[in-house]
C-alpha cells in the first residue's frame, strides 16, 4: 500500500467516526489551549512587571564627574563625585550618545549642592538640577500638571522650572496654584511650567520630591555660570548591555580627557547593582514559575490526549480485524493508526492554538494584563500536541496490530 | 432497597470495565490536582517575587528634620535640632506598628588613609540599621551593640570609599582618619550601586552613632530616623502615629506649631510592590480558572465517550425489566463514585505535587483551601452532569433501538 492510500484510509477512518474524532481533537485542543493561555498570560504578566520595575532605574548607569580620589580641589559634596571636577562637558554627553553602541538615551545634568528657592516671603532649600528633556525618559519622571522641561526651553535658555511636590507644599501650601507663578532660584526669577508627580524617597532616605528642575543651558549660563556637568545619566537599550556600555564609556571618556593608562580617572561610573540583582532574582523566579505552570499544563494536556486516544482506539478492534482478514499487514495497521493520531493531534493543536488565542482575550479581560503571544508558544503547542498524539496512538496501534484477525474480529 | 441494588450494580460495572474506569478517574484526578498544584505554585512564586521588592524597603518609614523651625507663629529657616536619639527610642518602644528604629546623623567629611583622601558621606548609625536597610558586609563585620555603647572609633566602609582609599589592598584592620579622628576599619559593605534616586549608596562610611555625635559631628540631634513598619499594611496608620507621638514629644500641639519633621515613605517602590502583587494574583486566578475549565472539558469528553459506549448495556437492562429510574440511579451512582473517588485522589496528588514543587523550588508554597474546594466541586459537578445526562437520554430510548445502536 502506498503512503497516499494510507493517508486516504486514515482520513476516511477519521471522517467515519466523526464524533470520536471530534473528541480526540477536543482532548488535544484542550491541552494546547491551556498551554497557550498559560504561557501567553504568564509572559504578558512578566513583561508588565518588568516594565514596572524599570522605574527603579534598572537600565541606567550614572557617569559622575570626579574620580574616586582627589586631594587637590575639594568642594561641597554633590551626592556623587566627592570633588568639583570641571572636565565633564556637554560634548562628552554628545559623544556618548553618538559613539557608544546600545545607548538609548543620554541625559546630562548639573547640580551644585542645595539652593535657596523663594516665593513671596517663603523660602525652601532645595537641590536644583539643570537638565535636558531626556531626563524625564531616563527617570520615568511623572508630571502631574503642566509640562516637563522641553527642548525649546533648553535651546532658548528659558527661565522656566518644573518642581517637585515637597517644594510645592513648602512654598505654596494647599491654597495657591503654583502653575505659572514666578519663583526665585538663587535670586533669579523662574516661571513654574510643570508640577511633578510624587516619587517618594529612596532607601537611603533621599527625597526625590524636593527637587527643582530647570533647563540645563539656563542653569549653566545663568545660575551656576559654569561649563561643566555634574554627571550624565545613560540609559542602555538592554540590561544585558550594561557592562559593555560601561566599559565603552570608560574608554571613550579616557580618550577624550587624555587620561594615560595607570593614572587616575577624572570620572566614575556607578550602576544599580542592588536593583539589578533584585530584578534578576525576580525574573528567575518568574521564569521558573512559568516553566512549572506550563509543565503542569503539558502533563494535563498529555494525559487528556492519551486518555481519549486509548479509549477510542480500543473501540476499533473489529475494524482492525476486518482489515487484517482482507490482507493488511501489521505494519500497515500500525502506520494507519499513527497517521490518524498524528493528523488528529496536529489539527487539534491548531484548534487549540486558535482557542487559546480566544482564551487570551478572555484572560486579558480578567487580569487586565495584555497577553504576550509569541511564536515560541505556537511552535511548542504544535510540536507537543503532535508528539503526544503519536505516542498515545502508538501503543494502542501496536496492540491492535499484534492481534490475530480472528480474535480482533470477535471482540 | 432499589438504591442499594443500583449502587451495587454501579460498583460491579465500574470494576468490570477497569480500563474505562481508570481513564475516567485519571481525567478527574488530573483536572483536580493540576488546579491545586498550579494555584499553590503561583502563590509561592508571588510571595517570592513580592519579598524581593519588599527587601528593598517597602516597609520603611523615614523621619527627617523639617527645614523650617517653628518659633511661635513665625517660620524661621535653620537647622532643626529637635529630633533626638530619645525620639527614636520612644517611637520604637511606644508604637506597636513600628518594629524597629535606626537613628542616624551624617555629614560629608573628608576621610584619609595615608596619602589619599576622599570626601564622603560619614554616617553615624546604630546596629539596627543593618536589618532595616538590609545591609551586608563583603568582608569584616558590622558594628555591634558593644561598639555603640562604648562609642568605639570603628568604621565600616562602603565599596566606593574602599576603592578610593585602598584600591585592591585589604582595608579591614587599617587605620583611617575621619576628619581629625582616627578610626579602625572593621568591615566593608557589600556593593549596592545606585539607589532609586540615582545616588551612589556605596559612597559612605558608617561609624557608631554615639561616636558620630560626640566625637565627629559634635551635636546631639539626628539627621533622621529609619523606621521599619510591622507590615506594609501598617504604613499609613504607622506614619500617622509617628507624627502624633513626635508632635507630642516636641510639644508642638500646645504651641500650635507646624511639624518640625518630615515623614516619608518609598512611594514609588510601594506602588510597584502593590502592582506586582496584584498582577500576580490575577494571573494565578486566571490560570486557575482556565485550567479548571479545561479540566472540566477533559472530564466531559471522557464521560460522554464512555457513556455512549454503553447504550447497548442500557438497552439490555431495560429489555430484561429494569425501570428507567433504576438505570438513572445506577448511572448517577457511578458518576458520583467516580467523581468523589477521582476528586479525592486528585486532591491527594495535588497536595503531593505542591509538596514536591516546594522542595524543588525552595519557595514557601501554600495550598489554597479555596482551590481545593473549587476544583473538587467543579469536577464532581461536571462528572455527574455529563455522566448522567447521556444515560438519561439513553434510558428514554426504546430498548430495541438502544440494543441496535452501535
Amino acid at each position: 500500500m502506498t503512503t497516499g492510500r494510507l493517508l486516504g484510509q486514515a482520513l476516511k477512518g477519521l471522517t467515519r467516526y466523526r464524533l470520536r474524532t471530534f473528541f480526540m481533537m477536543a482532548g488535544i485542543m484542550v491541552g494546547i489551549t491551556v498551554l497557550t493561555v498559560v504561557l501567553s498570560a504568564g509572559m504578558g504578566a512578566r513583561e508588565r512587571i518588568m516594565e514596572r520595575v524599570r522605574v527603579f532605574g534598572l537600565e541606567n548607569l550614572m557617569v559622575w564627574a570626579g574620580g574616586p580620589t582627589d586631594q587637590t580641589r575639594t568642594g561641597p559634596g554633590l551626592g556623587g563625585g566627592s570633588t568639583v571636577t570641571a572636565t565633564l562637558k556637554l560634548e562628552d554627553a554628545q559623544a556618548i550618545s553618538d559613539q557608544v553602541a546600545h545607548v538609548r538615551d543620554v541625559a546630562p545634568f548639573a547640580r551644585e549642592g542645595q539652593m535657596e528657592v523663594q516665593w513671596r516671603d517663603r523660602s525652601f532649600t532645595s537641590p536644583v538640577f539643570g537638565i535636558t528633556p531626556e531626563w524625564q525618559d531616563v527617570w520615568d519622571w511623572p508630571v502631574d500638571r503642566g509640562s516637563f522641561i522641553t527642548a525649546e526651553d533648553n535651546a532658548s535658555m528659558a527661565r522656566v522650572a518644573a518642581i517637585g511636590p515637597t517644594v510645592i507644599r513648602e512654598l505654596f501650601g494647599e491654597e495657591e496654584d503654583p502653575l505659572g507663578q514666578v519663583i526665585q532660584v538663587a535670586g533669579i526669577p523662574f516661571q513654574i511650567t510643570g508640577v511633578l508627580g510624587e516619587k517618594g524617597t529612596s532607601a537611603g532616605g533621599g527625597d526625590m520630591d524636593n527637587r527643582v528642575f530647570v533647563p540645563l543651558n539656563t542653569y549653566l549660563r545663568r545660575v551656576a555660570n559654569q561649563d561643566y556637568l555634574t554627571g550624565i545619566r545613560v540609559q542602555v537599550e538592554d540590561i544585558r548591555e550594561m557592562e559593555s556600555v560601561s566599559a565603552d564609556i570608560t574608554a571613550l571618556l579616557k580618550e577624550r580627557h587624555g587620561i594615560a593608562p595607570g593614572t587616575p580617572q577624572d570620572f566614575r561610573i556607578t550602576t544599580p547593582t542592588e536593583v539589578t540583582a533584585m530584578v534578576e532574582e525576580m525574573q528567575g523566579t518568574f521564569d521558573l514559575f512559568l516553566i512549572l505552570v506550563a509543565g503542569i499544563a503539558l502533563v494535563v494536556g498529555g494525559v487528556v490526549v492519551a486518555n481519549i486516544m486509548l479509549l477510542s482506539v480500543g473501540e476499533r478492534r473489529g475494524e482492525i480485524g476486518l482489515r487484517m482478514a482482507v490482507g493488511a499487514r501489521a505494519r500497515h495497521i500500525k502506520r494507519q493508526f499513527l497517521l490518524e493520531s498524528a493528523a488528529v493531534a496536529f489539527f487539534g493543536g491548531i484548534g487549540g492554538i486558535v482557542l487559546g488565542m480566544a482564551g487570551n482575550v478572555v484572560m486579558e479581560r480578567i487580569t487586565e494584563t495584555p497577553a504576550l503571544f509569541t511564536w515560541h508558544v505556537l511552535a511548542a503547542g504544535l510540536l507537543f500536541s503532535t508528539v503526544v498524539g503519536i505516542l498515545a496512538g502508538l501503543h494502542p496501534a501496536r496492540k491492535a496490530a499484534a492481534l490475530t484477525p480472528v480474535d480482533a474480529l470477535r471482540s | 432497597m432499589k438504591v442499594v441494588r443500583s449502587l451495587r450494580i454501579s460498583v460491579r460495572q465500574l470494576g468490570a470495565h477497569r480500563t474505562r474506569t481508570g481513564l475516567a478517574l485519571l481525567g478527574i484526578v488530573i483536572g483536580v490536582s493540576s488546579v491545586i498544584a498550579m494555584v499553590a505554585v503561583g502563590h509561592g512564586a508571588r510571595q517570592e517575587v513580592v519579598a524581593r521588592v519588599q527587601a528593598m524597603g517597602t516597609d520603611l518609614i523615614m523621619v527627617t528634620p523639617a527645614q523650617i523651625r517653628p518659633t511661635g507663629g513665625r517660620r524661621v529657616r535653620g537647622t532643626v535640632t529637635t529630633l533626638t536619639p530619645q525620639d527614636a527610642a520612644a517611637l520604637e518602644d511606644e508604637l506597636p506598628r513600628v518594629v524597629a528604629a535606626a537613628p542616624w546623623a551624617s555629614r560629608r567629611i573628608s576621610v584619609r588613609f595615608q596619602g589619599l583622601s576622599t570626601t564622603t558621606n560619614v554616617m553615624g548609625v546604630t546596629p539596627e540599621v543593618r536589618d532595616i536597610l538590609n545591609l551586608a558586609t563583603a568582608s569584616g563585620s558590622f558594628h555591634t551593640e558593644r561598639e555603640e555603647v562604648t562609642a568605639a572609633r570603628t568604621a565600616v566602609l562602603g565599596p566606593t570609599v574602599e576603592k578610593a582609599l585602598f584600591g585592591a589592598e585589604p582595608a579591614v584592620g587599617q587605620r583611617i582618619f575621619v576628619g581629625q579622628v582616627p578610626f579602625q576599619v572593621i568591615g566593608v559593605l557589600r556593593e549596592r550601586g545606585t539607589d532609586l534616586s540615582g545616588s551612589d549608596q556605596d559612597d559612605v562610611v558608617l561609624i557608631p552613632l554615639r561616636t558620630a555625635l560626640r566625637r565627629v559631628l559634635n551635636q546631639d540631634w539626628l539627621g533622621g530616623i529609619y523606621l521599619q513598619a510591622r507590615s506594609q499594611e501598617d504604613m499609613t496608620e504607622g506614619a500617622e502615629q509617628v507624627r502624633w507621638l513626635l508632635r507630642e514629644r516636641h510639644d508642638l500641639d500646645r504651641r500650635r506649631a507646624d511639624d518640625d519633621f518630615e515623614i516619608q515613605t518609598q512611594a514609588e517602590l510601594m506602588a510597584a510592590h502593590r502592582e506586582i502583587g496584584d498582577t500576580f494574583t490575577t494571573l494565578v486566578g486566571g490560570i486557575a480558572a482556565v485550567s479548571l475549565l479545561v479540566g472540566g472539558v477533559g472530564i466531559l469528553a471522557i464521560m460522554l465517550i464512555s457513556v455512549r459506549e454503553r447504550t447497548r448495556e442500557i438497552g439490555l437492562r431495560l429489555a430484561v425489566g429494569a425501570r428507567r429510574r433504576d438505570v438513572r440511579v445506577q448511572f448517577l451512582a457511578e458518576a458520583i463514585i467516580l467523581g468523589t473517588g477521582g476528586g479525592l485522589a486528585g486532591i491527594l496528588l495535588g497536595l503531593l505535587g505542591a509538596a514536591g514543587l516546594a522542595i524543588l523550588t525552595d519557595w514557601a508554597i501554600q495550598v489554597e483551601p479555596i482551590s481545593v474546594a473549587a476544583s473538587f466541586t467543579f469536577s464532581l459537578l461536571v462528572g455527574i452532569v455529563f455522566g448522567v445526562y447521556p444515560a438519561y437520554r439513553a434510558s428514554l430510548l426504546d430498548p430495541v433501538d438502544a440494543l441496535q445502536s452501535e
